[in-house]
């Protein structure tokens, strides 16, 4: 098979994860559609091809969706067979029209998780050796090359990563030990091990899997939930929603996505932001909101509550986590909100974002005397200062109001005088 | 400032300088697909250089103290150095600045683009030496920009990511390994790639200089309060025993009475002298504007040049960047405007300090720059409003 000499990837590879580049020709090799035909068939009749040809399709779908929609992200169908495969592209649609993006980071935690748990189980080795996973890194178009003699301080480093792809993936990750600054970096590649490896590709699937929510137009749109089976998984899904609906539709956000209150911080603002969409937050995002929140006066219910979109939300542990940080457990500590430089190495500071910056935190804080002062904490001076703006601001409006009816009342007069 | 322009070829952009004249030329180091669109939005980003600007204005410098003034805009008291809160005469808040340059601060950016070059973007990054742009800036620094495919597709997160690596941000010691095992100190390894390896290398070429250089580095840091000196005795007494550990590549770094507070100090000093002072602000801005080549500064009249990296060492900006021919017959008549004019050397020659009131007829680059930087008024327009050039 050709997909499978140019990737030097077997054809259960493909089947177990199909958000390899080119799975889909293992597809249509299956149901026998010819290379050159491809062009002429349309979405909506690939789509009920598949239903017609893999009966089996509608029940696991239904089956992958209940579990996901339950927070179990993990696969309760099979996994290397044809119709996994041929799940895939339904999933992807039936989620861009569903246009629920807590939904869709669900999908991809899984397809994520799933390559994880593949990648690191006790036999992977053996199944997957380091140079499969190299050919699965090619086939998705990333650098990644294996040298099994490189030793850095006693340590196998087989993996080397050239350095855009390495950055594509760390950066989201939000952890200072996928910083650069903390790896071994040497001659443009980054020196890694299997573990490594394994997570960074974690990161790629999820990054990979996401749905494209424009993918699907009006009119596709309309001819796809023509198709019976659509109709059907589209129902059980929105019912399915409806009866999760703490996790589906958050109850602090209002759905026009203005986040929170005027004096939060930009880097409070994107993470709320990140929360609401359902994507699933990194550890110091998790700990910056919540030290947040718990520093301003908000108590932990509300807290909790803002976890609750996450795809992989757990009350217990959220309830336990920031009871934690509240200094309700544990050695009975309250934490204090990260100050802005740890923020900024956590990659977490958006002073200058276009959609969250502001110019408080770039610049800093003007005094009456034109002393300049530095923002350094969220959840103090930022706050602060955010409120001497808007009274400022609001001051400045009133004396405006005012200087503009003083001089409609001086025009008045001034008509009076002259009649 | 006007901005959203696009231009089909080099002869009307030209064209527009000439007609113009702006004091300041920038371009977009930005590509779009639309560059001229009004809004972001509709420009189209296709890539953007990698940019990094090296600016005396941002490292810290002595000199500065010497040749920069602030003026109080209520009282017209003259200080020297930083400005300062407020008016020692009138307590006001106000001031107009006077920021120079000079051999020690042009130099100072020099360096730090050796650095940036050498010890980051050549050994860690491996760009290869041709993909690497390097422009005086026309004033105190210098830009280097990366045009390589890879750098030109990176997003901003990565673009921080790699500006935090140039400049020693979030270094986690607890990743390195550093850390007490049985009450022994765990340190780096030469051998170690990236920061960990620089930080081993720079401390064994510190100490095998000897204790002079050991206390000129730890006494006088770039940046923050320096090393304690009973700590700073005790690493000069152990001076040998790190020596002899560093280069047989043994980690055991424990001297009694250094702390693990005092060795994450060293570390820090280190670490500001490793990395390269570059503004980050500059290198994570997918929107940049900046100073278009061949154009003058307008704060010193001096050319926008791309240089030839074997070029730097010698390149002399006070010399080099000149705008006019060094003619004797090109001179202009000009005014000191501002309560003080500081000492600057054009050329091979050292014009000033100057004080108000002075009238003075000087080379036109240098009464150029002294127009440029505001402390100085033309007093006689040659040949009806035109400067003939000789």
């Amino acid at each position: 098979m050709e997909i499978v000499q140019k990737y030097n990837l077997s054809k259960q590879i493909f089947l177990q994860f199909p958000w390899l580049n080119e799975s889909s020709t293992i597809l249509f090799e299956d149901l026998e559609i010819a290379e050159e035909k491809l062009g002429s068939i349309s979405l909506i009749d690939i789509v009920q091809t598949l239903f017609k040809e893999y009966p089996v399709l509608l029940d696991r779908i239904k089956q992958f969706f209940r579990n996901i929609i339950q927070s179990k992200e993990e696969f309760s169908t099979p996994t290397g067979d044809i119709i996994h495969l041929a799940m895939y592209p339904i999933l992807q649609i039936i989620v861009s029209l569903s246009g629920n993006r807590i939904l869709g980071n669900a999908l991809t935690n899984t397809y994520a998780k799933h390559c994880q748990f593949e990648l690191s189980k006790y036999n992977a080795k053996k199944d997957f050796p380091n140079k499969i996973l190299q050919n699965i890194f090619s086939n998705l178009g990333i650098s990644c090359t294996v040298d099994e003699h490189i030793y850095k301080n006693g340590i196998k480093y087989p993996f080397q990563m050239d350095l855009p792809s390495y950055l594509k993936v760390s950066t989201k990750i939000r952890n200072e030990s996928w910083k650069l600054i903390n790896r071994f970096f040497e001659d443009g590649k980054i020196y890694l091990i299997r573990h490594d490896v394994v997570l960074l590709l974690r990161e790629f699937v999820r990054q990979k899997t996401l749905p494209d929510y424009k993918l699907i137009n009006k009119e596709l749109s309309s001819q796809m939930e023509k198709i019976p089976e659509i109709i059907d998984l589209l129902d059980e899904i929105s019912k399915m929603m409806a009866s999760h609906k703490k996790r589906f539709e958050s109850s602090i956000f209002s759905e026009g996505e203005t986040i929170g209150s005027e004096l939060f911080p930009p880097c409070i603002k994107a993470i709320l932001y990140r929360v609401m969409h359902g994507e699933n937050l990194s550890h110091n995002e998790r700990l910056g909101v919540a030290f947040f929140y718990l520093n301003t006066n908000h108590s932990i219910e509300e807290t909790v509550d803002i976890f609750r979109t996450s795809p992989d939300f757990d009350e217990n542990i959220a309830r336990y986590q920031t009871e934690f940080a509240a200094g309700s457990g544990g050695k009975g500590k309250k934490y204090s909100m990260y100050n802005c430089v740890k923020l900024k190495s956590f990659h977490l500071c958006k002073d200058d974002d276009p959609n969250f910056g502001d110019k408080l935190c770039r610049d800093g804080a003007k005094k009456r005397s034109g002393e300049i002062v530095p923002i350094q904490n969220p959840a103090k001076d930022f706050i602060f200062w955010k409120k001497v703006e808007l009274n400022r601001h609001l001051r400045s409006q009133i004396v405006e109001q005012l200087e503009s009816s003083d001089e409609t009342e001086k025009i008045k007069k001034k008509e009076e005088d002259s009649k | 400032m006007v901005r959203h322009i696009q231009f089909p070829s080099n002869k009307y952009l030209i064209r527009h300088l000439i007609t113009t004249a702006p004091r300041h030329s920038y371009h977009s180091a930005t590509y779009y697909e639309r560059p001229g669109a009004e809004t972001m939005d509709q420009k189209g980003y296709i890539a953007c250089d990698f940019v990094v600007d090296i600016d005396a204005d941002h490292i810290p410098t002595n000199c500065r103290q010497n040749h920069d003034y602030a003026i109080c805009k209520a009282c017209g008291a003259i200080f020297q150095g930083e400005k300062p809160l407020k008016c020692s005469g009138c307590e006001g808040a106000k001031f107009d600045k006077i920021s120079w340059i000079c051999d020690e601060c042009l130099n100072v950016s020099k360096k730090q683009v050796f650095n940036l070059i050498e010890n980051f973007l050549l050994r860690d990054f491996s760009i290869p030496i041709e993909d690497i742009h390097l422009y005086f800036s026309g004033h105190r620094g210098y830009h280097v920009h990366l045009r390589t495919k890879t750098f030109l597709d990176l997003d901003q997160d990565a673009r921080r990511e790699i500006s935090d690596y140039v400049t020693g941000e979030g270094f986690s010691f607890k990743i390195w390994d550093y850390r007490k095992i049985q009450n022994n100190m765990m340190g780096f390894s030469i051998d170690d790639p990236g920061w960990a390896g620089k930080i081993a290398k720079n401390l064994y070429n510190i100490l095998i200089q000897g204790e002079p250089r050991i206390r000129e580095v730890f006494e006088n840091p770039i940046y923050g309060k320096n090393l304690n000196p009973a700590v700073l005795n005790i690493l000069n007494s152990n001076r040998q025993y790190l020596i002899n550990q560093i280069s047989s590549k043994r980690k055991i770094w424990q001297v009694a009475g250094i702390s693990d507070k005092s060795w994450i100090r060293i570390f820090e000093i280190l670490r500001d002298r490793i990395k390269a002072d570059i503004d980050v602000v500059v290198s994570i801005d997918l929107h940049r504007l900046i100073r278009l080549e061949g154009s003058l500064h307008g704060k010193t009249g001096f050319r926008v040049m791309k240089l030839k990296y074997e070029d730097l060492k010698d390149f002399d900006p006070l010399k080099d960047a000149l705008s006019f021919p060094d003619n004797p017959e090109n001179t202009l008549d000009i005014e000191i405007s501002a309560p003080i004019s500081p000492k600057i050397r054009i050329g091979s020659n050292n014009y000033g300090p100057y004080n108000k009131g002075e009238k003075l007829k000087l080379p036109l680059n240098v009464a150029l720059f002294l127009m440029c930087k505001d402390v100085a008024q033309l007093t006689q327009l040659i040949n009806n409003n035109k400067i003939l050039l000789k």
